[in-house]
């Protein structure tokens, strides 16, 4: 019991480690707790029952934006009339398919050279424009939005007005 | 981000968050509505979150700076006769299954804000003193004295507390 | 060379010829993407492809020169600036068109001196 009253003192001293707690914690979860040390059993458990029976309410996330309908390309193409009534109005041609291609909708030429694997240009074009979107987003939204963020949750400036209003000020000094 | 991932990367910690709620507001429905509160605002900003490295410590932060903000704007009375006190609904309730832990948990009650916070944090939520040195926006030194002190007050009445008890039987 | 064709009305030209000219360039990059086209996004436009550049030789003078020509490019074509954000060395900027039958958006984002990316995105009403 020598061990538990020297990790008891260091407990109380606020110099365990955390390894140390856990070996205290682990002997007020057991069977054999000494007499003498019975009447800090009720504090280790409280902390373990806390953990385990405080749960946070039920968050709804809410619903996501309406999914965007989905017109396959292949559809139009073979619709001829919406075909031609589109290169009427000279907006666009839609790709032409080759036979040699499986996939044509990816066209990627690295430094001059076409990459003409269509899985590879495929998985190359994704890449960059996700990258891009990313870079967008990030540096767009982020430095507008994150600045309003940083300014919600400044605790410096929460705190400080806090202590305006001297609310704090007790209960920090303790 | 989408709905699956704020489950994964942001609801993980709902009950930590929650948890801190409670320990600074002590007050059940207000701790409830605090959360979902801030839940909400994470979840319109969820694409911001991307781009947090500490996402506990933020979240957490976050939810503490919160309590905080509803505390300064609408304070709960503290000065109040002790029998009244006794009345209020107890949060912690459902963690009180015996006499034992309620007399516990009164004593934690007990304790000044911060320590009780910081005791909380360390002994519940288990989190490293540095990471609730940034939550709470103070030093690892201030921390471990609050926790200190908090530990060696919690020793000082669970004996004061078995002093009298034992005094109370000896009588008979 | 692949029968690969994304022709523009004329009001789009100066860009377009920018990515025609620099598509075949040993020091850019080049990518097309008609995978979605004709899907409808969720502002309600039908997306007609994105093309993209990029240029990631350390060539300050080509840098400057190509920055020059998007920028007169853009203004030939009638884009509006909708955004313009610098983070320390890096650059982004955003420019639309919009008129009744069509919008395009042209992205400019520039990396220290080391990358250039332009985006073209195109989207008929």
């Amino acid at each position: 019991m020598n061990d538990i009253d020297t990790l008891l003192n260091r407990y109380f001293e606020g110099s365990t480690t955390t390894e140390e707690e856990r070996i205290l914690k682990k002997y007020f979860g057991s069977d054999m707790v000494a007499p003498q040390h019975e009447m800090y059993r009720p504090l280790f458990s409280l902390f373990e029952k806390e953990k385990q029976t405080i749960i946070a309410p039920f968050f709804a996330v809410p619903e996501e934006a309406q999914k965007r309908e989905r017109i396959t390309s292949h559809r139009l193409w073979f619709a001829s009339a919406s075909v031609a009534a589109v290169i009427l109005l000279g907006i666009v041609i839609f790709p032409f398919i080759s036979e040699s291609d499986t996939d044509p909708d990816y066209l990627v030429i690295v430094n001059g050279s076409r990459i003409a694997d269509p899985q590879k240009a495929k998985e190359y074009a994704e890449k960059m424009f996700t990258q891009a979107c990313e870079i967008k987003k990030e540096q767009v939204h982020s430095l507008q939005e994150a600045k309003e963020m940083i300014e919600m949750y400044n605790a410096e400036k929460i705190i400080g007005e806090a202590k305006k209003g001297h609310y704090l000020n007790t209960t920090l000094n303790q | 981000m989408n709905a699956l991932q704020f489950q994964q990367q942001i609801l993980c910690y709902a009950d930590q968050v929650y948890r801190m709620a409670l320990s600074i507001t002590k007050d059940e429905s207000r701790a409830k509505d605090l959360y979902q509160d801030l839940m909400m605002r994470f979840w319109e900003k969820r694409d911001q979150l991307r781009m947090i490295e500490n996402r506990r410590a933020f979240l957490l932060t976050s939810m503490r700076n919160l309590c905080l903000d509803k505390i300064r704007k609408e304070p709960v009375t503290e000065d109040l006769p002790v029998g009244v006190i006794d009345e209020l609904p107890d949060p912690y309730q459902s963690v009180e299954q015996s006499d034992t832990l309620r007399y516990i948990h009164r004593l934690i009650d007990e304790l000044p804000d911060t320590q009780r916070i910081i005791l909380r944090m360390k002994e519940v939520e288990e989190l490293e003193m540095e990471e609730i040195a940034e939550i709470l926006s103070m030093t690892e030194n201030a921390v471990t004295v609050n926790l200190s002190r908090a530990r060696k007050k919690m020793r000082e009445m669970i004996i004061a507390t078995q002093l009298k008890e034992r005094k109370h039987y000896e009588r008979y | 060379m692949l029968a690969l064709t994304f022709i523009v009305s004329a009001s789009a030209q100066q860009i377009g010829n920018i990515f025609d000219k620099y598509m075949e360039d040993e020091r850019f990059q080049y990518i097309y993407d008609g995978s979605d086209l004709q899907e409808v996004n969720e502002k309600g436009l039908k997306n007609n492809g994105q093309k993209m550049l990029m240029l990631n030789v350390a060539d300050a003078n080509l840098m400057e020169s190509f920055s020059d020509e998007v920028q007169k490019a853009v203004k030939a074509d009638g884009y509006e600036n909708s955004t313009y954000v610098r983070h320390s060395k890096n650059k982004v900027m955003g420019y639309v068109k919009e008129t009744s039958a069509r919008k395009d958006e042209v992205t400019f984002i520039q990396n220290g001196n080391e990358n250039i990316m332009l985006i073209w995105e195109s989207y008929t009403k």
